[in-house]
């Protein structure tokens, strides 16, 4: 078994990241362990959380302060296989009326016992409620997207696509290219009529399109709204 | 512009076509413009937690640029991604 340094270690140099099957993997690459045989293993972060889950089927019973034993239960995880102990100090956030923090007195799979008067009033399942223990450690990701439709009712955010009863919703993306997707809209149903003439037109349409994707891509490219601008740094003057 | 105009603009071409069958057309149009344009950038965070290697991802993602280590004296590094995918060997638990 590979020893893994002394937390904190130089992640950027030791930690490596891959996606395999719609899952981002995190691992320690090993490259000197100490030990005799060969260097370089993939090994699980040993930084982070200790034990945490994250779901809508966690209830609260509370056990009143007279002595009763409050409990926090969850029909879908398992709390063991997560990683929970005893003695192990938690954190609950997301809940309507719990969120605390508190020592476990037992753990068994779908129960986790806490100290009497800890909670704060019993609660159904039901709400997005987090149980942590340990110190999280966040990592970020850069990606790029799939549009989705931004509801201007609601401040801006952007969820799922279009349906037929939000008549005002908008796509994600800046405006000038909104008209492209008007463009292959005509294209697909020009191909659906079976005809010269039509599939002429479709030929039309989709080059309208094609424009928009060459114009789309450079956009893209420029970061001209999202993300970091590109800058040049002069060492006398500072950035240009 | 509003998915309202949008159908009108496309019922001008086919005007038998309905409501329902427009707005498939234009969500998968909007699928195909952000996959190959990657115009719609966004950040995504998790928490690791310990020994836990694999860490699901949000559907919507097309592609991760870059992937930062968010937490104390190494806040904002960059991770390096692996160069060919999951690795076939050495890979231990």
């Amino acid at each position: 078994m590979a020893v893994q340094p002394t937390y904190p270690h130089d992640i950027t140099k030791l930690y490596v990241w891959w996606v395999d099957r719609r899952q981002i993997a995190i691992a320690y690459h090993d490259l000197d362990d100490g030990n005799s045989g060969y260097n370089g293993e993939f090994l699980s972060p040993i930084v982070g959380y200790d034990a945490k889950i994250v779901d809508t089927s966690i209830a609260f019973n509370d056990g009143g302060g007279g002595g009763g034993t409050d409990l926090i239960t969850d029909a879908n995880n398992n709390f063991l296989n997560a990683g929970f102990e005893a003695l192990q100090e938690i954190t609950v956030s997301g809940s309507a009326s719990n969120n605390i923090t508190g020592t476990i007195t037992a753990v068994e799979a779908g129960q986790i016992t806490m100290a009497a008067a800890t909670l704060n009033s019993t609660e159904s399942a039901g709400e997005q409620v987090a149980i942590v223990s340990g110190t999280g450690v966040t990592v970020r990701m850069y990606v790029t997207k799939r549009a989705e439709v931004l509801d201007k009712s609601s401040e801006f955010e952007s969820s799922g696509q279009f349906i037929t009863s939000s008549l005002d919703d908008e796509p994600e993306f800046p405006e000038q290219f909104h008209e492209a997707l008007v463009h292959n809209a005509i294209a697909k149903g020009y191909e659906m009529i079976p005809s010269k003439e039509s599939f002429t037109a479709a030929a039309y349409w989709y080059a309208k399109y094609f424009e928009f994707l060459k114009k789309g891509k450079a956009f893209a490219d420029n970061n001209q709204v999202y993300g970091s601008r590109k800058v040049m740094v002069n060492p006398t003057i500072g950035i240009i | 512009m509003k998915l309202k105009e949008m159908i009108e603009l496309v019922k001008q071409h086919h005007p038998g076509m309905g409501n329902t069958e427009i707005v498939k057309l234009l969500n998968r149009a909007m699928d195909d413009f952000s996959h190959e344009t990657r115009i719609v950038k966004d950040l995504y965070e998790f928490d690791l937690v310990k020994n836990q290697r694999y860490y699901k991802l949000n559907p919507n993602i097309i592609e991760i640029t870059e992937v930062h280590y968010d937490s104390g004296s190494a806040k904002g590094k960059k991770i390096p991604m692996l160069t060919g995918g999951r690795p076939v060997e050495k890979d231990i638990t």
